[in-house]
């Protein structure tokens, strides 16, 4: 057609030509200014070119940078080693304070040694105040600074011990004192500090003694100590078991009184049935609140005793926690006291919950069980030492001193304790940054350590992990709570299922929508309905974000929680009222359906579903009551109500789908079908028959396929729907459908459109319809540019925060249920880095998210524009 | 030439030699006109198409042939804008009545184009696409069709190893000749061809040519071209178009050694257009 005009053109312009006087003569040399144009414009498009990847590969490679500390193994910065005779071969209790300035071991009998760990230096030698008595056992809860021990004739006593720092502002006089090499002095049982500012801490060690308790037992064998509560209201808990096998729990109550400020310690004491005898090696540990006494025997054997209600404490579960023949070497209970850490004399080391099990074995529907089974040392384990706070703890075992994560299950620091002797004390900081080792021949050894992130692995991010107070291992996020012994969960899982999830749902609304909308614009508008259009749908892609999230959830969520069944019944009404009004609209003559094409149709098809909408909202109630025994709410929940209604209204599509296949295979349909021309009544009433033939047959089947369903125990209230939330998935799905809308429509729009005519005419040349020609050729033609289209449309729901976070619900949680919530990687870190440390683990993590949401993100658009380049080069061969 | 000489041209009726043909026509035009929104793009065209023979459209670009051939079967029917006086007889019954079945139209008249346009399908495909139109899920019988097809077409041989492969891996001839048998798988009564050598190399043309001739008695062709010798050596009867207007109709012989009108003796001795 251009080269016919062009030859026209030629026609005219040399009967001009001839006509005019004036002729051009062209330069023969291009001018300078345009070269050097030229050649500035290639150099500056290419510098801005190469900026911008620069910049994307500069993000990328900082986002990298941000998140690899995380998977970094812990690192030993110094390390320090002293020989001071060792004044006992075993202490009770080992503490390193957390400037690393002062040490302290407990040993038999309540002495107290405090020394200088880098120089071995002794800085006071004390006892704690037993009243003139030995003690036989002692036990500690480091956490709150408690100790207890027992005595030969059974009784028992509690108190305090704790590192007591004060700090003295810079020009402190340190004459007198003993220096001990760097900026630390020795003087009257404490250790001064040079600390940053030139401040002078001073640190030393206090130990109290709050109270003895007299029992008529034997002589005290284990004992086990807990603090509960605070200051004010402290609660002393002692477990102790005695030569007889006796087994008793004392709970002192500290109170405070508020008129004379004095404290008024007042002590119950409950005996529980008694132990086995002549137990070997028992250890004691008391449980969180309270609830569990555990006892266990160095043969392995655990005697779990419930004491929820202490006045009728029981032997609940009796459990061997080793395998046979393996012997328990070292024993402790984690920060938090849920979890018992145990190694064995095979180098074993396991972990182990107390679960709530009902229907276990157990009498009281709780159970011991290994959920984690660590890496094993070579020989036996010969302590377990738990940081205070956190779930990270030392193990040793034949010169090994291994730091370990609860969570990770991998070791995430290995210490060379290759010194002479067996471990008298050990201790770890709470921020993991020290660990201490004295030996029995008195080799005392101090190392500086960094493991900043202990909570970080792998497995911890991508795996499934069985965490403190969980059933089984799972996919969960949860980053901070309000006590000091969480376990921070930092599946990364829960948050890209939710990404998937959103994405899903929005793309099911999305697609369609966006598809028949492109093809309808390019293959049925007229030409010049097609520009307003367009750009109406590409006004709608300025809507900002934030403002559909905001719409979806304060005005969309209440109202569809309030009319969910009115809602879904639209879903079924308004698709079928549409199809039928397109029905009868074939039943007009031809002539008048053609003469009324333009601006009636769209009339028709408007009105055609404001019936579908009058028809859902007067039959709503209607609907629910028939079918969701009145509320669609409750029925997600109480499964005695039939799902038979549900499933039908899921495989209706399905089945009608089905049914019109089948159909057209069996009755092997006319050529005529469809055609335009043949609009007369009788076609058209044949075409409705046909229709509602279908309708029917596919309702029985979806009927028939929905009772089978249930009576083979499907029921979708197991997964794919669930109980209600208002801020859930459909409406998410529907406010980021909303979003994704136009930049499909626009791109496939452009995809269609760049079909060339010829296909379109000699389609219709072979007698093909409008509609044939569009499914048969053009979108054919356009596949790679629509599937491209949809791709990127997919790239943005996956990205897309400010919806999610708004209309989302924001809980991490893992479940297929439309009607629950979600939480997506994008929405995570706009929620939680405001919260995040800088530098923390959550913090990198939350990068490591970003991370996540870049690497699918740039799947699927890398996707997208390959297929992009494909449909590119065939369309240059059309 | 004066604008006068011009006007005064052009309400002359058509100048009508004898035709050739025994079995009458099959397509007839009465006093069709036809608008472009408001440009009147044919003037009162009155004219039959004898059955079972070739008739050759000729005239400068711009007067009208593709418009006039494109009629036949409303393909026009797509464009905005477009109005029609007149009537096109097909068979005796007006293609533009109200009730008349367009697609069913479209599918008794074939055509093919200016520039192949082969479907970015296989080679079986394309040429069975009509058969898929139509509903036609018998394989063997769709196999038979398109083979018959490509035959008539003097393809199979070129083709007939690689049926399954993308149609856009054939020359320009070639796709040409395919979009021939993509419309005679069609079983069409009418063959209307736009120029369908225009965009090929002599060869090709040539190869077209036998092609045509060979399909004339089977099909009634109509066929647009550019080329005076093409004319001459495939059709039975010429119609010559100017400006919209169909000038001189007749006998192809007769049009080409005895032109009675100016512009017609002008434009098939080559001295304008
Ligand atoms: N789709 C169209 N819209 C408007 N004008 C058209 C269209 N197609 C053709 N025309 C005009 O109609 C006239 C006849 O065109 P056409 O039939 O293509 O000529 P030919 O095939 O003889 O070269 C030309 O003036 C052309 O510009
Ligand atoms: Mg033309």
């Amino acid at each position: 057609m251009v080269e016919e005009r062009m030859d026209q053109a030629d026609l005219l312009s040399t009967d001009q030509g001839a006509k005019s006087p004036a002729v051009y003569k062209r330069p023969k040399e291009t001018k300078r200014l345009v070269l050097v144009a030229d050649i500035i414009a290639g150099y500056v498009i290419s510098v801005g070119g190469v900026l911008v990847i620069a910049a994307v590969m500069g993000i990328l490679i900082y986002l990298v940078s941000q998140v690899v500390p995380l998977f970094r193994a812990g690192v030993v910065t110094s390390q320090n080693s002293a020989i001071r005779p060792a004044p006992w071969a075993i202490s009770s209790a080992t503490m390193l304070d957390e400037y690393h300035h002062l040490a302290v071991e407990i040993g038999p009998a309540g002495r107290i040694i405090a020394y200088h760990p880098r120089s071995g230096e002794i800085v006071s030698e004390t006892r704690i105040d037993f009243n003139g008595a030995e003690s036989t056992t002692m036990a500690f809860d480091k956490g709150a600074d408690g100790w207890a021990a027992g005595f030969a004739d059974g009784s028992m006593a509690f108190g305090s011990v704790k590192f007591q720092v004060e700090v003295f502002p810079a020009g402190f006089d340190l004459s007198g004192m003993r220096p001990l090499g760097g900026d630390d002095w020795i003087g009257d049982g404490a250790v001064y500090s040079k600390v940053a500012g030139g401040q002078i801490r001073v640190a030393r060690v206090v130990a109290v003694t709050e109270k003895i308790i007299k029992s008529g037992g034997g002589k005290v064998v284990a004992l086990s100590m807990a603090v509960f509560g605070r200051q004010r209201n402290r609660m002393n808990a002692l477990a102790a078991l005695d030569s007889r096998g006796g087994l008793s729990l004392h709970i002192a109550q500290t109170r405070k009184n508020m008129m004379t400020g004095k404290m008024k310690i007042s002590v119950k004491s409950y005996s529980l049935p008694k132990a086995p005898k002549a137990l070997d090696k028992p250890r004691l540990f008391l449980t969180e609140n309270g609830a569990d006494i555990l006892l266990v025997a160095g043969d392995g054997v655990l005697y779990r005793y419930n004491a929820r209600e202490p006045s009728q404490a029981f032997l609940a579960e009796t459990v061997s926690l080793t395998s046979p023949g393996v012997r328990v070497t070292a024993a402790a209970l984690m920060s938090g006291r849920q979890s018992l850490a145990v190694g064995g004399s095979n180098g074993g080391v396991g972990i182990h919950f107390i679960l709530s099990n009902p229907g276990s074995v157990t009498s009281d529907g709780y159970k011991v069980v290994r959920a984690r089974r660590l890496e094993p040392h070579k020989g036996p384990v010969t302590a377990i030492v738990p940081a205070a706070g956190g779930k990270s703890f030392l193990t040793a075992g034949p010169g090994e001193l291994w730091l370990r994560n609860g969570a990770g299950e991998s070791v995430i620091l290995r210490l060379d304790a290759g010194a002479p002797g067996d471990i008298r004390g050990l201790d770890i900081t709470s921020r993991l940054d020290g660990a201490l080792l004295s030996t029995n021949s008195g080799a005392i050894r101090l190392w500086e350590i960094k493991v900043p992130h202990p909570e970080a692995s792998w497995r911890a991010f991508f795996g499934k992990v069985w965490y403190e107070g969980y059933k089984a291992p799972s996919y969960t996020w949860q980053s901070s709570a309000a006590t000091d012994d969480f376990e921070p969960k930092l599946s990364l899982m829960p948050l890209i299922f939710g990404t998937l999830k959103a994405t899903f749902y929005s793309m099911l609304f999305a697609v369609p929508v966006a598809l028949l909308a492109a093809v309808f614009t390019s293959e049925f508008l007229e030409k010049n309905h097609r520009a307003p259009l367009k750009t109406a749908m590409e006004m709608m892609a300025s809507l900002p974000s934030v403002a559909l999230g905001f719409v979806a959830a304060l005005v969309l969520a209440p109202v569809v929680e309030r009319g969910i069944g009115p809602v879904l019944l639209a879903g079924l009404l308004i698709p079928l009222s549409l199809v039928g009004g397109a029905m009868l609209w074939q039943l007009l003559p031809q002539p008048v359906s053609e003469r009324l094409s333009g601006r009636f149709k769209f009339m028709a098809i408007a009105s055609a579903m404001g019936i579908g909408v009058l028809a859902t909202l007067a039959l709503g109630g209607l609907f629910e009551s028939a079918f969701f025994g009145g509320d669609f709410k409750l029925w997600l929940t109480e499964k005695d109500v039939s799902a038979v209604p549900f499933l039908f209204m899921l495989l209706f599509p399905m089945a009608t789908a089905a049914v019109a296949v089948a159909g057209a295979r069996y009755t092997g349909r006319g050529g005529r079908r469809g055609s335009q021309a043949q609009g007369g009544l009788g076609a058209g009433a044949m075409e409705l028959a046909k229709a509602s033939m279908v309708a029917i047959s596919a309702a029985l089947l979806a009927w028939i396929a929905a009772v089978v369903a249930q009576g083979t125990g499907f029921d979708p209230r197991d997964g794919l729907v669930g109980p209600y939330v208002q801020r859930n998935t459909l409406i998410v799905g529907f406010a980021m459908g909303f979003a994704v809308i136009p930049i499909i429509y626009t791109l496939a729009e452009d995809a269609l459109a760049a079909v060339p005519d010829h296909l379109r005419g000699a389609s219709l040349g072979c007698g093909a319809t409008v509609w044939q020609t569009a499914i048969w050729v053009v979108v054919p033609t356009a596949a790679s540019g629509i599937f491209s289209a949809v791709m990127i449309g997919m790239g943005r729901a996956v990205g897309e925060t400010m919806i999610v976070v708004m209309a989302a619900g924001n809980t991490p949680v893992m479940e297929l249920n439309v009607f629950g919530g979600l939480r997506a990687l994008s929405a995570n870190i706009a929620v939680e880095l405001p919260e995040a440390v800088v530098g923390g683990t959550l913090y990198r993590t939350l990068f490591l998210a970003g991370l996540t949401l870049f690497v699918m993100t740039f799947a699927i658009n890398t996707l997208a524009e390959v297929v992009r380049l494909r449909f590119r080069k065939r369309f240059s061969r059309l | 030439m004066s604008a006068n000489s011009l006007s005064h041209h052009h309400e002359d009726p058509t100048i009508r030699h004898e035709r050739k043909g025994e079995e009458g026509s099959l397509v007839s035009t009465e006093d069709f006109s036809l608008w472009y929104g408001d440009s009147q793009a044919l003037y009162d065209v009155e004219m039959a198409l004898e059955k079972g023979l070739v008739t050759a459209l000729i005239g400068p670009s711009g007067c009208g042939k593709s418009t006039l051939l494109r009629s036949f079967n409303r393909m026009n029917d797509l464009i905005d804008g477009l109005r029609v006086e007149g009537s096109i007889k097909f068979d005796g019954h007006d293609i533009f009545a109200p009730d008349v079945d367009v697609i069913g139209l479209r599918k008794r008249m074939g055509m093919v184009f200016q520039k192949p346009n082969p479907f970015p399908m296989s080679i079986a495909e394309n040429v069975g696409y009509p058969l898929r139109v139509d509903g036609v899920r018998d394989r063997k019988l769709i196999a038979e069709t398109v083979e018959r097809a490509l035959k008539s077409s003097a393809l199979w041989e070129e083709v007939k190893d690689r049926l399954d492969q993308s149609a856009l891996g054939l020359s320009g001839g070639q796709q040409q000749r395919l979009c021939i048998a993509r419309a005679i798988a069609a079983d069409p009564d009418v063959l209307l061809m736009d120029e369908p050598c225009s965009a090929l190399d002599p060869v090709a043309t040539a190869k077209i040519e036998e092609l045509i001739d060979e399909l004339a008695g089977r099909y009634t062709i109509v066929i647009v071209t550019h080329n005076m010798q093409q004319a001459a050596r495939v059709s039975h009867n010429t119609a010559f178009m100017y400006l919209g207007r169909l000038v001189e109709y007749g006998e192809t012989g007769a049009i080409f050694t005895v032109p009675r009108a100016d512009r017609t003796k002008e434009y098939v001795t080559g001295r304008f257009g």
